[in-house]
């Protein structure tokens, strides 16, 4: 997610995202550009995006954009690039919405369509019907859940919750490691947003996190109590602002969210004796992953044992409920 | 008279005002060094004075009832204090933030009040000694317990108040305790509805 200057002309990357009711087009690039760039509808089915000055407009499965003729970016979604941006054609475009975002400055543009819901990018796969292991049901739709990243919370000067002989910055670390080597022996793909004590600023563990709607995010944290807690994002009701929009969880992930907290719930009510909560917060972290996220957090180590068995049944629990069931070594 | 005579004489006179309004600029600083009233980020009109309860309107130090909202084990109390305060809302908002500090528990409550400032969108910024972030240790619910009592005790006593922004040290950060951001004022973080269900 880069935008590279070249001279006096710009450069812009489009990203697309599927969502439940409605596709979101990205364009990243300069700020200037973004700021004075105009999105007007022009006939029907057909949005004009201009910039300010001519751009080089990029999509990365297909490269630089060139030329007249329209290139498809997801089904039922096309794009004419022109030298200060392009025409947008989608079918049965019912409207849409425009919001400027800095870090990356990027002009997002919401389309509704009659038929959104049915509408998948080209380059995704196409939804199997049987679900396996990894794979959630999203609607009427399957995500298949390629890829884990593992974020071990807090770390650096950051200690999170304190106890007489821990903190919560190791155990997490600790526990993501353990959790990622057992996705790995699965022969699951696997980032672990920080393998050692540093402090990563929330963006930055973003950054690491966004690697589609293929994969899931796990953010792992310590309560101060003995219980288990699996957040989701808040609905997003109106995302007005920039603050609002980080912490509104992605419509079109909100359901899978869901689907998964409540098997992991489950999972960890049969294995355990102990309260589990489900609780919805504006989380920035899990609010703007590009899959699935969810927080756990963990029963405090002054009231909850991580003897090596209960650890064992904690993380076989926790593969489970995210959809992997494994024996861990 | 030639044009670059007519430029010379502007270049000229100009040159003077600058020199001029330096002077008086510094001198004027230089003056007010020994100030000690404290300067809000905008000035405060006359109209602005009806932000506050009525009965803090007044020259001197009144007491006010006030609501103090704190994180609690379970979520968030309120308590019902007086304080003596002016009626200058940046003034009355520094006295009401030193009293809910004073509530704070583990730590918190030795974070000191360095400032606070007033937008001209009624958002208040309130900056805090590195002892609240520093100092606070917990999860997910007591973070955002924290944040939602202090946006309430300024929302909830300042009237016309609009939202609340964090600083330490007179700086934006991140996060207070790595789970909510801070950059933003609160608003949008402590007013959306969070769900919490025991399974």
């Amino acid at each position: 997610m880069s935008t590279e200057g070249n001279g006096a002309q710009k450069n812009a990357v489009i990203r697309v995202g599927i969502h439940s009711d409605f596709i979101r087009i990205v364009f990243i690039t300069s700020e200037d550009y973004v700021q004075k760039a105009s999105v007007t509808p022009a006939g029907k089915n057909t949005i004009k995006v201009e910039f300010p000055a001519s751009l080089v407009i990029s999509f990365p499965e297909k490269g630089i954009l060139r030329g007249d003729l329209p290139v498809e970016i997801a089904k039922g979604l096309k794009i004419g690039v022109q030298a200060n941006g392009g025409m947008l054609f989608v079918d049965n475009l019912e409207r849409f919405n425009m919001t400027r975002l800095p870090s990356p400055s990027r002009l997002v543009i919401d389309v509704y369509t009659t038929r959104s819901s049915q509408v998948s990018p080209t380059e995704k796969p196409v939804a199997s019907e049987k679900p396996a292991a990894s794979q959630h049901a999203q609607g009427d739709s399957v995500t298949k859940i390629s890829s884990y990243v593992i974020d071990a919370g807090h770390g650096g000067y950051d200690k999170g919750v304190k106890g007489s002989n821990f903190t919560e910055k190791d155990f997490a670390l600790s526990f993501a490691k353990e959790l990622s080597n057992a996705l790995s022996k699965k022969g699951k793909k696997v980032t672990l947003t920080r393998k050692s004590d540093q402090n990563l600023p929330i963006k930055e563990r973003l950054k690491i996190a966004q690697k589609g709607p293929g994969s899931m995010l796990l953010s792992i944290h310590l309560s101060s109590k003995n219980e288990f807690s699996i957040f989701i994002a808040a609905k997003s009701e109106n995302a007005s602002s920039e603050a609002s929009t980080l912490q509104s969880g992605n419509p079109a992930m909100r359901d899978l969210d869901k689907s998964i907290a409540n098997a992991l719930v489950q999972q960890l009510k049969s294995e355990f004796n102990i309260k589990v909560t489900y609780e919805e917060m504006p989380i920035p972290l899990i609010a703007d992953a590009d899959g699935p996220a969810l927080l756990i957090e963990l029963p405090n180590p002054e009231k909850f044992s991580y003897d090596a068995k209960n650890k064992e049944r904690l993380i076989n629990a926790i593969l489970k409920g995210i959809g992997s069931p494994a024996k861990v070594q | 008279m030639t044009a670059k005579k007519k430029y010379i004489i502007a270049m000229v006179s100009l040159l003077i005002a600058a020199v001029a309004g330096w002077l008086i600029t510094g001198y004027y600083y230089m003056s007010t060094n020994e100030r000690t009233f404290r300067i809000p980020l905008i000035e405060l009109k006359d109209s602005q004075k009806a932000i506050l309860p009525e009965n803090t309107l007044g020259k001197g130090a009144n007491s006010v009832a006030v609501k103090i909202f704190l994180p609690s084990e379970e979520g968030m109390t309120v308590e019902d204090r007086k304080i003596l305060s002016s009626s200058l809302p940046v003034i009355f908002a520094e006295d009401l933030i030193n009293e809910y500090l004073k509530g704070l528990q583990g730590g918190l409550e030795e974070t000191k009040l360095i400032a606070v400032y007033q937008d001209r969108a009624n958002i208040f910024y309130i900056d805090l000694s590195d002892d609240f972030r520093r100092n606070f240790s917990g999860d997910v619910r007591q973070e955002y317990y924290l944040l939602k009592s202090l946006y309430s005790t300024v929302i909830g006593n300042i009237m016309g108040a609009e939202d609340v922004k964090i600083l330490i040290e007179g700086k934006e950060i991140e996060s207070i305790g790595g789970h909510f951001y801070s950059l933003y004022p609160l608003k949008d973080t402590v007013t959306k509805d969070v769900i919490s269900e025991q399974k």
